[in-house]
C-alpha cells in the first residue's frame, strides 16, 4: 500500500537482494540525483561502503542479483517520490539542467537539504507553474510515457476510456 | 558464438586464450563497476569473470606471475577485459597484446 508521507520521510529504506535484506540510510536528493545516472544500481549509491560491498557480492554470487538490484532500485525511487519511477527519473534529470537547477536554488530548494520526494515535487511545481491546462496536460503526458519494456505498467491506475478521451481532446485543444 | 571460439590476448609478452564473456557475467561486471563498490571488490568481481574466461590452467599461470611480482593484476585485468569486449563487439578473433 503506497504511503503518501514517504515523500517527506527521512528514514532508512529497506531493500532485499538475492534474499538478503539491507537497510539503506536516509540520503538527500543530491545523492539520489547522482544515483539515477546508473538507475539499475541506484540502491548501491544510497548504501554505505560496507553495504555497497555486500551488494557487489550479492550481484556476483547470485544469478538473480542483477535483476533484484534493478527492481529494488526502481521500487525505492517510486516509493520515495510517490510517482512512477520513470516520472521521478525524468524530473530528477530535469532538475539537473542548468536553468531548472538555477531556479530551484534561487527559490531556496537545496538538494542536500531536501528529500528526493520533496525535490521531485518542487521540480514538478516549477515546471507547471504558470502553464495553462493544455500545456500542463502536455507536460503530464510526456512525463507519464513509460520507457520501452515498461508499457504494461502504464495502466495501473485503471482503464477509464472516457477520461482518457477527455484528456487527449483537452491536450489536442479540441475540447 | 560457438564453444570453441576464443580471443588471443597477451599479458606482458605471453599469449593467453580467452573465451567470450557470457552476457550474464558481463551484466554483473558492469553493474559492480557502476555501483561504487570498493576497488578491491570491483577487482575481485573482474578476476572472477576473467578466471572463467581464461580457464583454470591459464588463470593459475597468470596468478603465479602476479605472485612473482611480474605483473600487476589491477592494470592487466582491466586491459584484458577491455580487449575481450572490443573483440566480442566485433565478433572476430584477432591477436593483440596487453602491454
Amino acid at each position: 500500500m503506497p504511503n503518501e508521507f514517504a515523500v517527506f520521510a527521512r528514514r532508512p529504506v529497506l531493500i532485499t537482494v538475492a534474499g538478503t535484506s539491507l537497510s539503506l540510510p536516509y540520503r538527500p536528493a543530491a545523492v539520489w540525483t547522482v544515483g539515477v545516472g546508473h538507475i539499475a544500481s541506484l540502491a548501491s549509491e544510497l548504501a554505505d561502503p560496507d553495504g555497497r560491498d555486500l551488494l557487489a557480492d550479492l550481484v556476483m554470487d547470485h544469478p538473480q542479483g542483477v535483476d533484484n538490484l534493478r527492481e529494488e532500485s526502481l521500487r525505492i525511487l517510486a516509493e520515495a517520490t510517490g510517482r512512477k519511477w520513470w516520472e521521478a527519473a525524468r524530473l530528477i534529470a530535469t532538475a539537473a539542467s542548468p536553468e531548472i537547477l538555477g531556479r530551484l536554488v534561487l527559490a531556496g530548494v537545496d538538494p542536500w537539504g531536501r528529500s528526493v520526494g520533496e525535490w521531485v515535487a518542487a521540480t514538478y511545481a516549477l515546471c507547471v507553474k504558470g502553464a495553462d491546462e493544455k500545456a500542463r496536460l502536455r507536460f503530464e503526458f510526456s512525463l507519464s510515457l513509460p520507457p520501452s519494456g515498461f508499457e504494461d505498467e502504464w495502466d495501473d491506475d485503471g482503464d477509464d476510456a472516457a477520461a482518457t478521451l477527455d484528456a487527449v481532446q483537452a491536450m489536442m485543444g479540441t475540447k | 558464438m560457438g564453444d570453441d571460439k576464443y580471443f588471443t590476448i597477451q599479458i606482458k609478452g605471453t599469449a593467453y586464450r580467452w573465451r567470450p564473456i557470457p552476457s550474464d557475467d558481463l551484466a554483473k561486471i558492469i553493474v559492480v563497476m557502476n555501483m561504487g563498490a570498493s576497488s578491491q571488490k570491483s577487482l575481485k568481481a573482474l578476476m572472477k569473470v576473467l578466471a572463467k574466461s581464461a580457464g583454470p590452467e591459464q588463470w593459475d599461470a597468470i596468478t603465479d606471475r602476479y605472485i612473482d611480482g611480474e605483473i600487476e593484476l589491477a592494470e592487466y585485468t582491466n586491459d584484458v577485459l577491455r580487449k575481450i569486449l572490443k573483440r566480442q563487439d566485433k565478433d572476430a578473433p584477432a591477436t593483440d597484446d596487453a602491454e
